[in-house]
């Protein structure tokens, strides 16, 4: 296992993110130790699909979203891992608390940090901030079904 | 610079619609921090990978067309004159671009800042120049020529009633 620290650009980032455009929340990986943290950030502006409709006259980033970004900086902690690049990884329960609208123009960053990850299954908690404020939190359960799946007990399915 | 007249200060993203009729897809300023109609406007765009134009421009290497760099100047520099109460939610169009240059890579996840002088505005024709900059650096600029063709068309003169005044695509007969 890596233990120091490096950063990821865009094109980086998708060896390790199995997630494409329009679904892919992430602009830059600043810092990740693998299997430890991941620190980044995601560019919010006008230009980006929800805008018009989410809402016409108020945009801000769907709480949803937030908690899509959010996850996939969790994910990206894992995937950086020797033999884990591109693996799909999906949710097993979200709980996300949000304090204030992210708006076009703001830059959420997000630090995410591996509670635990043992068998496929992985405890996280990730947090954003605009401009240093507090603006959205996740506790999260997410497995990486390749693992997980192997390792279920065969009597009960 | 010192704004002698109505200074506007930070315009998010649904004022600058009152004043602009630019709409998503092709809106491409997220906030005006400083604009005083008649004289200059300061604003920023971010870039996000989740615009449409980086998945094709290019696959392997996402940076910001050209021509989406062009715009993104364009609509900080509508904001010099369409902030006058007479101007606002009017229709613009290019006359000219002069001297686009383009110094540097812009990429996602990088912050736009431009600054827009208006240096001529008569008859419904602004002139002036726009420049962005990423981090303080200095990434491109243009030399802008717009049009307000709802307002230049009164303009038009009388002994040659078959002249056409257009302007990025916007024809007024």
């Amino acid at each position: 296992m890596q233990d120091e620290a490096f950063a990821l650009n865009e094109v980086e980032l998708m060896r390790y993110q199995p997630n494409r455009y329009p679904f892919l929340l992430i602009d830059r990986v600043t810092e990740v130790v693998p299997g430890k943290y991941a620190k980044g950030y995601k560019n919010l502006t006008n230009n980006e699909w929800w805008i018009p409709i989410h809402f016409p006259g108020n945009p801000n980033m769907p709480g949803c979203l937030q908690i899509e970004a959010m996850a996939q900086m969790l994910t990206v902690a894992l995937t950086s891992l020797d033999g884990m690049e591109g693996k799909v990884v999906h949710s097993y329960k979200h709980m996300g608390t949000f304090h204030r609208e992210v708006r076009p123009g703001d830059r959420l960053d997000m630090e995410s940090e591996v509670l635990s990850f043992r068998h496929g299954l992985c405890k996280g908690a990730v947090k954003g901030y605009v401009d240093g404020e507090l603006v959205c939190e996740l506790e999260t359960v997410v497995i990486i079904p390749d693992i997980f799946k192997k390792l279920r007990p065969k009597g009960n399915k | 610079m010192i704004c002698e007249g109505n200074l506007l200060l930070g315009l998010d993203a649904y004022e600058i619609q009152q004043y602009q009729q630019n709409r998503y897809p092709c809106f491409f300023v997220d906030y005006i921090t400083e604009a005083c109609p008649g004289k200059y406007a300061k604003g920023y765009k971010n870039f996000t990978y989740n615009e449409w134009f980086f998945p094709a421009h290019f696959a392997d290497e996402p940076n910001v067309p050209g021509f989406v760099q062009i715009e993104t100047l364009t609509q900080v520099f509508l904001m010099t004159f369409l902030t006058f109460p007479e101007n606002k939610g009017k229709k613009t169009g290019f006359i000219s671009v002069k001297d686009a240059r383009f110094h540097k890579k812009i990429v996602p996840g990088d912050r736009l800042d431009i600054e827009a002088e208006l240096s001529f505005f008569r008859r419904g024709l602004a002139k002036g120049i726009s420049r962005g900059y990423v981090k303080g650096d200095f990434c491109c600029s243009a030399e802008l020529e717009i049009a307000i063709p709802e307002i230049m068309v009164q303009f038009r003169p009388k002994n040659n009633p078959e002249k056409i005044v257009s302007g990025g695509g916007i024809t007024t007969k």
